[in-house]
């Protein structure tokens, strides 16, 4: 009998033993994993185009910008990718040089976006660019009507630029979205001919049609 | 018997969304140059596409959707969609931005980068391995001279050979 009893204790405590290893090796694997910012599991990717058109102050003058995005969803709530900007401001008679001038460039680099309550039909997301580009001094020799004829670039330029926004989104179907939103441009020191020292910098207003998989 | 093995080989065919592997071939438009498509999966492929637009060299990569239009009058008519991204350069001493032309006083080379969506529908010809195709390829880019381009109106011809 007592045989018995040891073999049955003997036997518990291997599978007590047992069952300890299995744990420790589920725990081991567990541990082992890599831990994201967007949780282990189940993250959902989408991603999404865009086209934005804006209104501006370009140099103390109106101004027009058009843009475009690509980016990449992660898990609905941030959007990671690339995106650009073209701007020109109203062109305007310079009696001095007897020409008409205005100013024309671009800018783009990485967008980062965070999307608050992106379920909800009506959210915010907070577009911020980091990037670089480039503005030029164009003029025309054109005494007519200026927008026809051709221009000339006279000076250009490069610089560095951090535009931070906010965008009302509107979730109007399931692959289009519509955003209402501003954003405020800045940029390092712009060295341009007959040109103020940071003619680009300050607020826009923007319309963007966003198209993908959110 | 003989209908009924034909069939069977039949069931036994790979379900492409179209029936070839590759195809090869000119685009026209503003992107013109050449082409190049592998299908990965059934409805998925990939698409190089080597262009010369603005006398310059451009390299463009595009991952591709592929499904049967389902036209009443037609089995042939495919529907692709996706996106994808481009890098190359230009060498030129003009360019078109916000309806106005642009002149530097020489040309500049100028590289760039790039992203593209991309709309199709393509006809694969039944009895010849050659498909036709209209697509729109809008895109952006960012380049050294011309700062930022967006060209959403990028609509071409194309011309493949299958295999």
């Amino acid at each position: 009998m007592r045989t018995i009893m040891i073999i049955l204790i003997s036997f518990s405590l291997i599978n007590k033993i047992s069952a300890q290893d299995t744990v420790d090796l589920i725990y081991d694997r567990e541990e082992d994993e890599i831990m994201t910012l967007f949780g282990h599991h189940n993250v959902v990717h989408g991603g999404y185009g865009a086209l934005t058109f804006g209104y501006s102050e370009i140099e103390n003058l109106n101004g027009v910008t058009i843009g475009g995005r690509g980016a990449w969803i992660i898990g609905h709530w941030f959007a990671m990718g690339i995106a650009g900007t073209g701007f020109i401001n109203d062109i305007q008679y310079n009696s001095f040089e007897d020409q008409y001038t205005n100013l024309t460039g671009g800018y783009g680099g990485l967008l980062l976006e965070p999307i608050i309550l992106p379920w909800f039909p009506v959210h915010i997301s907070i577009p911020i660019l980091f990037g670089a580009g480039g503005i030029a001094y164009v003029i025309s020799n054109s005494s007519g009507e200026a927008w026809e004829t051709p221009s000339f670039v006279e000076d250009a330029t490069s610089f560095v630029i951090l535009e931070p926004g906010a965008e009302l989104e509107l979730n109007l179907v399931r692959y289009f979205r519509l955003s209402l939103g501003v954003s405020y441009r800045l940029t390092t020191e712009i060295n341009l001919y007959n040109t103020s020292t940071f003619p680009i910098n300050g607020w826009s207003g923007n319309i963007t049609l966003k198209f993908g998989k959110f | 018997m003989r209908n009924l093995v034909y069939f069977v080989l039949l069931l036994s065919l790979p379900a492409y969304a179209q029936d070839y592997n590759r195809a090869a071939g000119l685009r026209g438009g503003i992107g013109y140059g050449l082409t190049f498509r592998q299908f990965m999966e059934p409805e998925l492929s990939y698409e190089g596409l080597l262009s010369f637009r603005n006398n310059g060299l451009q390299l463009t990569a595009l991952r591709e959707h592929i499904r049967p239009a389902n036209f009443d009058f037609s089995d042939d008519f495919y529907f692709t969609w996706g996106y994808g991204a481009h890098i190359g350069y230009n060498y030129t001493d003009n360019y078109f931005f916000m309806f106005q032309e642009y002149y530097h006083y020489y040309r500049k080379f100028s590289p760039l980068i790039g992203l593209d969506g991309y709309l199709g529908l393509e006809y694969c010809i039944p009895t010849v391995p050659i498909q036709i195709g209209l697509d729109f390829k809008p895109f952006f880019e960012l380049s050294v001279f011309e700062f930022f381009r967006l060209v959403p109106w990028d609509f071409a011809f194309t011309i493949k050979y299958t295999f």
